[in-house]
């Protein structure tokens, strides 16, 4: 082989291929020498990637506790929806049992009060010979009798149907107010454990960054993670709202009591509701109204406020004040009557905020409206008091004539005769307001806008007045109407002394006068005994004569 | 076991842990569904339950006035009978006549108002419509109501006997294993913590204690959560 320098040719087999190239083997230990020391950063970080290691495993242990939290809350959640659905269904079937029973028991007693009516039971002697008319009474109270006995009317048995549908009405408020809570805590507990992710992808994170810039990353998801534990805990400790049965089942024996009149008995049902559990707020804002109608017990007869100053008006305004505490300032009830109580109180400040306060958790009460008109009407703003007198009114029924209607306005001629008798300097304003609305209520009664002209010489005498055991009797006489006048009579009675007139609704009438020169007889059903009287009488929705008569001897 | 054995191992326990944590979590939802599922029909059958107890109810109380119409017109009928009685012993024959058939057919009209109303049976007045009986009949509002309860449950459109109390507790009692699952999850995770912990420890003791803590709990509560709640 020549040494010219050339490349020596390529060793081949004898077929022409190459030959297996030799297999080199090297020691590893060859390369690093045993005295070489291993990479600085993998020795170092060794001990932080141990403890972002376990750091990661606590971290994914307060996860699933949270987890866990988060699951018993979505779970007790789900129960409580259900026994709610189902609750409601049974409440609202058991409204619609208690309210059409309650009506086919008046049918009952209507069928046995009209039975005289009968021409059996009339019994005219001048018909038959033989025959004497008093012969009819016993029979007629006989099969009186029988029939309302037919069904064995039992009260005991009505008040328990009542009692059970309050129960379980109050039943489903309760439990909303749990499963709302549940339901909050549940998407609480899936917002830290959100929250946790974001904490345990910035720990994780630094196990691929450098040393350096490991610490604005770490120290943020560390706090994040203890943020998100503390968060879990406050959760957690916070209470779930749960009203005590028994607590329910006094508040709808109350309830009822009061619904059929009898108050103190109420109050006493509410004591216990409140002693079973002191932060339920619905026996506190019944418990207010009841002593409120304790010291006024024809309010909602006849809106007579005769007492504001007396132990019960003052339990009522405790109670009200508690109910606010106890969350009321989310319940439209709470407000209206905390707010009530401040304008019979003579805070039109306070009664002006709160009941605003309801008309904003429901602006569809017209009672809450006309109220807030009165307490501007207190505090002079006139424009205001206009207001929401012209939202109560655009909420009122306009198909027909309806005792809501006349309920509503009555309350408000009595809330403004109030404030006249209270604010004395508001009183015009509040007469003129008064006449505004006759002259609205007239004209929506009588079907026509009425030309708001009176005859110059329509008089009012009042003739008699009889009070009778829980009534009132009005005989009057007008004089110098037209038989195409609108004819407007609005009754007043002053409750107590010097107190303000009140307006009663059924005290009205607005038409024609059926016979010329008499007026129809007006008559009220009421607790109280009134000391004077007073008739108004308006022609065409304009004032025409006013007379006042004595009363009796004031019994509330 | 050598170091890289004892590695291998604790990583193999930490996959089969992770995994157990991961059927717990698949049964857990796998029993929502059924809880879900009882809930829908306690919240069906009630609604059916009271849908039957207000027609019941309502029913029942329209017959019960309907039957005091009846008794009004028995009533009045005894009132016409008694006049017959006088006018017949004052010897006004044709008046005292005309009572009795004006009393008579009271009598008739209340019952077949009350048959054909369902007051009654009808087969039950069938000869009181032809004759009627001279008392009222009488009525029975609690019986009356158990009749037309059995004639509801007994019509072949009935869902038969209903029990969505029983649905509700099943959810519940379901709804409990659920929560004894979840709790099974935690502790496995726990499990998998201390296992993680054994991975990464550098003393053997450690390793050891961690790795032991870690296999005690998942057994445990593997055995547990099968033998109970799963």
């Amino acid at each position: 082989m020549p040494d010219d320098g050339a490349r020596p040719p390529r060793p081949t087999t004898g077929d022409g291929t190459d030959p297996p190239r030799p297999v080199v083997t090297r020691d590893p230990a060859a390369d690093v020498p045993p005295d070489r020391p291993p990479p600085p950063d993998a020795d170092e970080d060794a001990p932080y990637k141990r403890r972002v290691g376990i750091l990661l495993a606590l971290l994914a242990v307060l996860g699933a506790w949270i987890g866990i939290l988060h699951t018993n809350a979505a779970t007790n959640e789900s129960n409580i929806a259900r026994e709610t659905t189902r609750t409601a269904v049974i409440a609202q079937a058991s409204a619609v049992v208690e309210q059409t029973v309650l009506r086919l028991v008046e049918q009952v007693q209507l069928e046995a009060d009209t039975l005289g009516l009968r021409p059996t039971f009339t019994g005219d002697p001048s018909e038959i010979p033989g025959l004497d008319g008093a012969d009819a009474q016993p029979r007629l109270s006989e099969a009186q009798q029988a029939v309302t006995q037919a069904l064995r009317r039992d009260p005991d048995t009505l008040h328990e149907l009542k009692r059970t549908a309050r129960r379980r009405s109050l039943t489903q408020a309760a439990l909303t107010e749990t499963r709302i809570t549940w339901n909050a805590r549940a998407s609480q507990y899936q917002t830290v454990l959100t929250t946790l992710g974001i904490a345990i992808f910035l720990v994780g994170f630094t196990l691929v960054l450098s040393r350096r810039i490991r610490p604005p990353i770490l120290i943020p998801g560390l706090a994040l993670a203890v943020y998100c534990f503390g968060w879990a805990v406050l959760i957690y400790l916070k209470p779930i709202p749960s009203t005590a049965p028994a607590a329910i089942d006094s508040t709808a024996q109350g309830q009822t009591l009061f619904d059929d009149g009898q108050i103190t008995e109420a109050i006493t049902a509410f004591d216990d509701a409140i002693a079973a559990d002191g932060d339920y707020l619905t026996p506190h804002e019944d418990r207010s109204i009841a002593h409120f109608v304790a010291a006024n017990p024809d309010f909602f007869a006849t809106g007579a406020i005769t007492d504001t100053d007396g132990p019960e008006f003052a339990a009522a305004l405790d109670d009200a004040k508690e109910a606010l505490a106890l969350g009321g300032d989310q319940s439209v009830t709470t407000m209206a009557v905390s707010g009530l109580l401040a304008f019979a109180d003579g805070d039109y400040d306070t009664a002006v905020r709160r009941l605003t306060a309801a008309a904003g958790l429901n602006d569809q009460t017209p009672g809450v409206l006309f109220y807030l008109s009165a307490a501007e009407t207190a505090r002079g703003n006139a424009d205001a008091a206009d207001r929401w007198r012209d939202r109560a009114v655009a909420l009122l029924d306009e198909s027909e004539p309806s005792d809501r209607n006349r309920q509503l306005a009555a309350a408000y001629y009595s809330a403004l005769e109030w404030i006249a008798h209270d604010v004395p300097e508001q009183a015009g304003a509040a007469y003129e307001k008064r006449d505004e609305l006759i002259a609205l209520e007239t004209s929506f009664i009588a079907g026509e806008r009425v030309s708001g002209t009176a005859p110059a010489d329509a008089t009012l005498v009042i003739n008699d007045i009889v009070v009778g055991d829980g009534t009132v009797d009005f005989d009057l006489d007008v004089d110098g109407i037209a038989a195409d006048d609108t004819v407007t009579l609005l009754a007043y009675e002053r409750p107590v002394p010097d107190s303000p007139w009140v307006q009663p609704p059924t005290l009205s009438y607005i038409g024609p006068l059926v016979a010329p020169g008499s007026a129809p007889p007006l008559r009220a059903e009421r607790v109280c005994r009134s000391t004077e009287f007073r008739v108004d009488l308006y022609v065409n929705g304009a004032p025409a004569d006013s007379a006042t008569a004595p009363g009796v001897e004031p019994t509330c | 076991m050598t170091l890289e054995t004892q590695k291998r191992l604790l990583a193999l326990l930490l996959g089969l842990v992770t995994i157990g944590a991961g059927l717990f979590s698949w049964r857990a939802g796998q029993l929502g569904s059924t809880a879900a599922f009882d809930d829908r029909q306690s919240i069906g059958q009630t609604i059916k339950q009271e849908q039957e107890n207000v027609e019941v109810t309502l029913l029942g109380a329209v017959d019960a006035v309907s039957y005091v119409r009846y008794l009004a017109d028995y009533a009045e009928a005894a009132t016409l009978d008694d006049d017959a009685d006088r006018l017949g012993d004052a010897g006004a024959e044709n008046l005292a006549d005309v009572r009795e058939t004006q009393a008579d057919d009271l009598r008739r009209g209340a019952t077949i108002r009350a048959a054909n109303g369902g007051v009654f049976g009808a087969r039950a007045v069938f000869g009181d419509v032809l004759e009627p009986q001279p008392a009222p009949r009488p009525f029975d509002l609690p019986q009356h109501l158990d009749a037309l309860r059995a004639e509801l449950s007994t019509d072949i459109r009935s869902p038969g006997p209903l029990d969505p109390d029983e649905w509700a507790q099943e959810a519940e009692d379901i709804r409990v294993r659920m929560r004894g699952l979840g709790l099974a999850v935690f502790v496995m995770v726990v499990a998998a913590a201390a296992l993680t912990v054994a991975q990464v420890a550098v003393r053997s003791r450690s390793r050891y204690g961690f790795g032991a803590l870690g296999v005690v709990l998942a057994l445990t509560t593997a055995a547990t959560t099968i033998a109970t709640v799963y």
